[in-house]
């Protein structure tokens, strides 16, 4: 049985495979990098990185996703390998776990950070960020004058003939069709009868996905199911949408938004001052920063966020990224991140170092000691 | 202690595993919460702009401006020797079905027949304003007399304004130099 082990451990965990793979990245990391000047760094990151295989043409390779979990079972062997923790070897043993620690992080990192851009108003709250490159559909019923009721589809949901449903409210949603990238039309004649809303005179055009994929806008046609013969028909909604698209049943209503995907914070963030400072006579920003005040349970605390000072609390980053003027109002831009796996290549790069400097310092030794006999 | 690292180990190599392969998993139900009434928070088509433009006009002093529908950037009535003329300013993302079809759009609604893009152009009147060059439509039927448009629509770049002045034909007639003049105060403050 032990023999067992070790014959997979030696096969599997075989150094050679880590050479290859590692080469393998370093020229997936460099094609990516010319692929992003033309199909922009969201598509190439999906393509390149979050799928399981990069498709060249008809040949499937593995994509970094896959290659880092191939690495991750190549290190892991190691320990399955007899004689890892004899004095010479053990500033080896120390850098495979340290290496294993920061492949772990980066797992940690990719399944559940969550990122986005927050935006607030000069004087003004908020407690959510938004991620402007996924988006989801939110049917909201605003009856209650106290609070709104969310039921929230994200955007894998929104794929033709899907139906949305949920025990909440008293209708049934058909998608008909999404679109990542589209504008409204106005349309040349009224639409039919069953055409509702917007859609009675707009339709929306179905336009290439942008480069910048964050700029893209959304739309979705649906249709109301199951709902009385006044509000069962088919309807549209784009992101940004001017008019509310609003339903009425039962004296309850009900709002839908096609929005960026939104993450609720446990604290509040007010802007209590923005201030930019330019490089004299240009329209180009020097640096900006924000004056903010941290509420949370009612506690408030003032904190300045900067360019390279960023806001961390709980998992939570702030970055000062951007700002946004119209006239005299100002909002501050917040690149907000949310990472479980912040701390791990800092402890990860420790432990390797610590391991790379016992090692070497076992070999000086032992060539030290060979000398003198 | 070699037992302790070897359990850990499998430990750790299982739950990678787990997760990677359970994070290909599509979760088939929607989320749900609720959240106090709050201010409807601030829409802004892409965070990473970092200065936004506002368009701005100049109107007459004796317009008056009225509530328009939430499409419209402003609503007028711009009263003439007959009445009261109605003027929207509306704006709408990319070229919102371009020039033939707005313009054949209206043509429909007075009953007109559509015409192509290059009768279209013919007909239409160039100006050019801070913004850009801005083209003029006057659209009237004479069988039908009490309705007719005086039209302007602007390219922005990634959307288009549109200026439609609602009245008879004796109005556009009366308020075509002021629509032409209100047009060509349209600009872009940063």
């Amino acid at each position: 049985m032990s023999d067992l082990r070790n014959k997979i451990a030696h096969k599997i965990g075989n150094p050679k495979i880590f050479v290859y793979v590692v080469i393998w990245l370093i020229f997936l990391v460099l094609i990516g990098t010319i692929a992003q000047k033309d199909y922009g760094l969201y598509l190439v990151q999906q393509d390149y990185f979050y799928s399981w295989f990069k498709w060249f043409g008809f040949i499937p390779t593995p994509s970094v996703k896959f290659s880092v979990l191939v690495l991750f079972i190549n290190l892991s062997c190691y320990f399955f390998r007899k004689g890892i923790w004899r004095i010479n070897k053990i500033g080896i043993t120390v850098t495979h776990m340290g290496l294993i620690l920061l492949l772990f992080g980066s797992g940690l990192t990719y399944i559940f950070s969550v990122e986005g851009n927050m935006l607030i108003n000069e004087n003004e709250r908020s407690n959510y960020f938004e991620n402007y490159y996924v988006k989801e559909f939110a049917v909201i019923n605003t009856s209650n004058v106290e609070y709104d009721d969310y039921v929230i589809f994200d955007e894998l949901f929104l794929e033709r003939n899907n139906i949305l449903s949920h025990h909440s409210f008293p209708f049934s949603i058909k998608v008909l069709d999404y679109y990542i990238n589209c504008q409204p039309v106005r349309r040349l004649y009224e639409g039919e009868e069953n055409f509702k809303g917007m859609a009675k005179n707009f339709y929306l055009q179905e336009l290439d996905p942008l480069k910048e994929f964050e700029q893209n806008r959304p739309g979705l046609i649906y249709e109301i199911l199951e709902s009385n013969e006044s509000n069962n028909g088919i309807y549209m909604i784009f992101m940004g949408q001017p008019v509310e698209q609003n339903l009425n049943v039962n004296d309850d209503n009900y709002q839908f938004k096609l929005r960026p995907v939104r993450t609720y914070l446990p604290f509040e963030i007010e802007l209590v001052d923005f201030e930019k400072v330019m490089h004299p006579g240009t329209d180009v920003a020097k640096s900006y920063s924000s004056e903010v005040n941290l509420i949370e349970d009612g506690i408030s605390r003032r904190i300045l966020i900067e360019m390279n000072q960023p806001m961390r609390h709980y998992d939570y980053t702030f970055y000062q990224a951007s700002f946004i003027e119209e006239g005299d109002k100002q909002t501050t831009v917040l690149a907000t991140v949310k990472n479980y796996g912040r701390l791990f290549p800092y402890i990860s790069s420790i432990i390797m170092a610590i391991g790379i400097l016992f090692h070497i310092i076992i070999m000086l030794m032992q060539r030290t000691k060979k000398k003198v006999i | 202690m070699k037992i302790a690292i070897l359990f850990l180990n499998y430990f750790v190599l299982s739950f990678v595993l787990v997760v990677f392969f359970s994070s290909c998993q599509e979760d088939d139900s929607p989320r749900v919460y609720r959240l106090k009434k709050i201010d409807s928070p601030k829409v802004v088509d892409q965070p990473v702009i970092q200065k936004s433009k506002t368009i701005f006009w100049e109107a007459e002093s004796n317009w008056i401006e009225v509530s328009g529908n939430t499409m419209r950037l402003a609503s007028y009535q711009i009263p003439y020797d007959n009445g009261f003329a109605d003027l929207s300013v509306t704006k709408f993302p990319g070229e919102a079905g371009g020039i033939e079809s707005n313009v054949n759009r209206w043509r429909k609604q007075l009953d007109l027949n559509e015409q192509t893009l290059a009768e279209i152009n013919r007909s239409a009147r160039y100006f050019t304003n801070s913004i850009g060059e801005f083209s003029v439509y006057k659209l009237s039927n004479n069988e039908k007399p009490e309705l007719a448009f005086l039209c302007m629509i602007l390219p922005l770049g990634n959307s288009t304004l549109f200026v439609k002045l609602n009245t008879t034909i004796s109005g556009i007639n009366n308020l075509e130099k002021t629509f032409i003049n209100f047009c060509k105060t349209f600009k872009i403050v940063e």
